[in-house]
């Protein structure tokens, strides 16, 4: 379900950089990944977005071959990995990069020597090293040895030493995660650019969703040890496909609704919906997308405010008892106890 | 569609990851496993087939006193040595003692006085009749408080042996996150509370695998205790074996010696703390800044000072007056020069081969736990267990009826030195490969290393301190050890331990005093060699980290 998924944002993708058939592994009673289907195009940039001990850090490492599955197949860049038999390639023949969450630079090596290891004999070597070097903005340091660098300096250099021998696929397991974050915004930014430059197929996992739907083309949102969806941010934000994801992906209000076919009544009015639904269901309302104009008439009450300059989130008991939380310009000073009138921007989706 | 609790789908801890089988580790460290365990074959066959009469001498009163007062020889040794090398290890690592570097190189020359060395120094100085005895008789001093007998002993075998701890506390001092401590401080604790609650448990592994070597080496010590006549078992299976034609009865003694050290293992297995201890906090630490001692900086000194009096100063002057002696009676000094060079060879090649063979151990045991790895593990230690004069005895027999083409050649000595001492080269590579991150080997992967590459390319330099130190350990005990030389060298193959021993036995305390001067000396050497690379290993990263922040790099071009 979630490589069909897949298959319809690059439908015509003949070469997929990285294609998982029913990946599964288990701890003992415990199944961490659990068959896991996958498909990630040439050149595009994959999001592994989910909780902590959600099995994406476990999934990154049976790509790379440092864990071997129970079950499943993974091919990439169009050649099996692991065989139906469940014999893997050792990691070094596949052909990956990888970035550690704790970088994992050789303490030994200097900023040079790290980035030149993956590289071998080739010619060229030191071409690329500087080549690489100045890419990630670390010119000149190439003689500093790993601990006198700062955080930053010390992410980029992983990644540089990571993309040097060219590899077909990169992996990052929680790249920004170490860093503060001031310092996230810039490197999140260079880290796009790089990777761009590079034109490398990449998969980052994190657990942060603002970082996912800001840096990738295609987002995997997986939840207990499955793939609940694969979009693109704006689709996935807009569009869950589940009340899991709905929730998990951004806030989210959640009110209880009648359906009949792209009409949904609720507390908030009759809502136009993404896709068709009958009953009794529960339409999400992302907080943005409520507007708010202060009437004395209307039946919805404002219970609290909390001002963050730029917005302010207005939490609000609507008629019926039901609560939710709208996020609206700061023109307006909103105050406990204002009556107020509520209209919804575009469509909702129902669970 | 199976549901999963959704608390319990936790990251698994990294040791626990299943990859494919270490094939070529299994079989290398069976290999050498197998080499360790033949003796303690035929010790068992030997012993199983005893008759009635030698089982039956194990229920005497005088055996289970000799028991009793191994273990407690044993014990007692690593637990003192604990005591004196921790605070040693902690002032010339984390403090600002002065002569800092002087301290850590001095606390560590007693590993180069061999134990039957030491003991002949102790009763020279210390006995009756002895110099100190002979200094005070004059103000009217009769007689000293007996150095005889289990103080003695402790005392001695303690100042020979608590190095070992030393040796690995520091390394694993050295390799701890000061940002760990720092952490610990930021959250309330003072320097007593981290040092107690962050610190100890860190090095807990380190003091573990210290102290088992002491007692090991305690138990299996045959100098100190026949000199200072300690009833423990290697005095009484020598006098066994040399005493009877039967040498089953020693077998059965030495069985029961085997048994002994076992309980010693599970004790070690009992203390140790979690299997991976790698770092988790951050990539490259930074070197650590010494603590202010303030008004303890002199008892400090003083503590270290006594220590190497003690263990160094005392064999040096007894060894010395006993050598002008020799000198001053017109005693020409005996040819050194071929036993020194048979030292040196039979020392470097039992070196390198014990730390050959402690690699596929060691990294078994710490990337592939298990079962299976561990009783390896286990296996390795067996050896050192076992007192000289049984491995060499064992290997005597073995040689002499399976292998009689390598019988009294060198590879046999060589053979039974790493029998006996791979567990001081496991011990300190599996020290620094736990304290390494296992990340950083698999990023060596991810960038198309093969498993061989990434040891040679990134293990082994980060392992390097640790393997330096196993054998350098290796050389030195290899130098000093005399049982196994005696019994298993090639004829006509004399070294200094050799040559020390067999004028010591002849009472010719003068002619004994230059080949085991000597001895001191290489031993030495051997040690400064290791000090010096520990500080090369050191250099760059601390040069570095003076530029750490700047903005402007590569100084040194």
């Amino acid at each position: 379900m979630a490589s069909m998924k897949a298959r319809r944002i690059q439908p015509q993708m003949s070469s997929a950089a990285l294609d998982i058939q029913g990946l599964t592994r288990r701890y003992g009673p415990l199944t961490a990944v659990d068959s896991v289907d996958l498909t990630v195009a040439a050149g595009q940039f994959l999001a592994l977005l989910g909780p902590s001990g959600c099995g994406k850090t476990t999934l990154l490492r049976l790509v790379a071959g440092f864990e071997q599955p129970d079950a499943g197949l993974i091919s990439i860049g169009g050649r099996a990995v692991v065989s139906p038999c469940g014999v893997g390639l050792p990691p070094e023949e596949r052909s990956i990069g990888m970035v550690f969450q704790d970088y994992a630079l050789f303490p030994h090596l200097s900023v040079e020597q790290n980035v030149a290891y993956g590289l071998g004999r080739a010619t060229g070597r030191a071409a690329r090293v500087a080549e690489l070097l100045a890419l990630v903005g670390l010119e000149g340091l190439g003689r500093r040895m790993p601990h006198a660098l700062s955080g930053g300096q010390q992410q980029r250099v992983a990644l540089a030493r990571a993309l040097a021998p060219r590899p077909a696929l990169l992996l990052l397991d929680e790249p920004f995660s170490n860093l503060d974050a001031g310092l996230r915004q810039a490197v999140r930014a260079d880290v796009r650019r790089i990777l761009r430059h590079e034109q490398v197929t990449a998969i980052f996992v994190t657990h942060d969703q603002e970082e996912a739907l800001s840096l990738a083309d295609v987002v995997a949102v997986m939840l207990k040890g499955r793939i609940a969806q694969v979009a693109r941010p704006r689709e996935l934000y807009e569009r869950p496909l589940s009340r899991d994801v709905g929730a998990f992906v951004g806030a989210a209000n959640f009110l209880p609704a009648e359906a009949d076919g792209f009409i949904a009544s609720c507390a908030l009015g009759r809502l136009t919906l993404a896709r068709p639904a009958r009953g009794a269901v529960e339409v999400l309302v992302r907080p943005e997308l409520i507007a708010l104009t202060p009437d004395p008439r209307a039946p919805h009450q404002v219970t609290e405010r909390s001002y963050y300059g730029a917005d302010q989130l207005v939490e609000l008991r609507l008629a019926g008892g039901a609560r939710a939380r709208a996020r609206v310009p700061a023109w307006h000073d909103f105050a406990p106890g204002d009556r107020v009138a509520t209209a919804v921007h575009g469509p909702v989706v129902a669970f | 569609m199976a549901t999963v609790d959704h608390r319990l789908t936790l990251n698994p801890p990294a040791t626990r990851r299943r990859t494919a089988r270490p094939w070529l580790l299994l079989a290398l460290s069976t290999l050498v496993v197998a080499l360790v365990v033949l003796p303690i074959g035929y010790l068992a066959l030997r012993a199983a087939s005893a008759g009635p009469e030698a089982w039956g001498a194990l229920l005497r009163p005088r055996t289970l006193r000799v028991f009793t007062g191994s273990a407690a020889l044993a014990l007692g040794t690593a637990a003192l040595s604990t005591l004196l090398a921790l605070p040693v290890a902690w002032l010339t690592v984390a403090s600002d003692l002065p002569l800092r570097r002087f301290w850590a190189v001095a606390t560590l020359l007693p590993l180069a006085v061999p134990s039957y060395i030491f003991g002949f120094a102790m009763v020279a100085v210390l006995g009756p009749r002895g110099m100190l005895q002979q200094a005070l008789a004059p103000l009217g001093v009769e007689r000293l408080p007996s150095i005889y007998g289990f103080g003695g002993a402790l005392l001695t075998l303690t100042l020979c042996s608590y190095p070992y701890v030393l040796l690995t506390v520091r390394a694993a001092l050295r390799r701890c996150d000061p940002a760990v401590e720092e952490a610990a401080r930021s959250m309330g604790d003072g320097p007593r509370a981290v040092f107690l609650r962050v610190l100890l448990p860190q090095l807990r592994p380190a003091i573990a695998v210290g102290a088992l070597l002491v007692a090991l080496y305690a138990l299996s010590d045959f100098g100190v205790v026949s000199l200072l006549q300690f009833d423990s078992f290697t005095r009484a299976i020598y006098m066994q074996y040399r005493g009877s034609f039967d040498r089953s009865g020693a077998a059965v003694l030495a069985l029961m010696l085997v048994l002994l050290t076992l309980g010693l293992l599970w004790l070690e297995h009992l203390i140790r703390g979690r299997p991976s201890m790698s770092r988790t906090t951050c990539a490259v630490a930074r070197p650590r800044r010494p603590v202010a001692l303030g008004p303890w900086r002199w008892p400090a000194v003083l503590f270290c000072a006594s220590l190497v009096l003690l263990g160094v100063g005392l064999p040096l002057f007894a060894l010395s007056y006993w050598l002008i002696r020799g000198l001053s009676n017109g005693q020409a000094l005996v040819s050194l020069w071929q036993a020194s060079a048979n030292s040196l060879l039979a020392g470097a090649l039992a070196a390198a081969l014990a730390v050959v063979c402690a690699l596929p151990i060691a990294i078994l045991a710490v990337r592939h736990p298990g079962r299976l790895s561990q009783l390896l593990e286990r296996g390795a230690y067996l050896g050192y267990a076992l007192p000289g004069i049984v491995v060499a005895l064992a290997l005597v027999f073995f040689g002499a009826n399976v292998v009689p083409l390598l019988y009294q050649t060198l590879p046999m000595l060589l053979i039974g030195y790493t029998v006996r001492f791979l567990p001081q080269a496991v011990g300190s590579v599996r020290t620094s490969l736990q304290l390494m991150n296992p990340r950083v080997e698999e990023a060596a992967r991810a960038l198309g290393r093969r498993p061989l590459s990434v040891l040679t390319s990134v293990t082994t330099p980060l392992v390097a301190p640790g393997l330096l130190a196993g054998a350098a350990l290796v050389f030195l005990t290899t130098i000093k050890e005399l049982p196994t030389t005696l019994l298993l060298g090639p004829s006509g193959f004399p070294t200094l331990a050799t040559m020390v021993w067999s004028a010591t036995s002849e009472a010719l305390f003068t002619r004994a005093a230059a080949p085991a001067l000597l001895l001191m000396l290489l031993s030495a050497l051997a040690m400064a060699l290791m000090v010096a690379q520990d500080h090369a290993a050191e250099e760059p990263l601390r040069y570095n980290g003076q530029y750490e922040g700047t903005s402007h790099p590569a100084t040194d071009e």
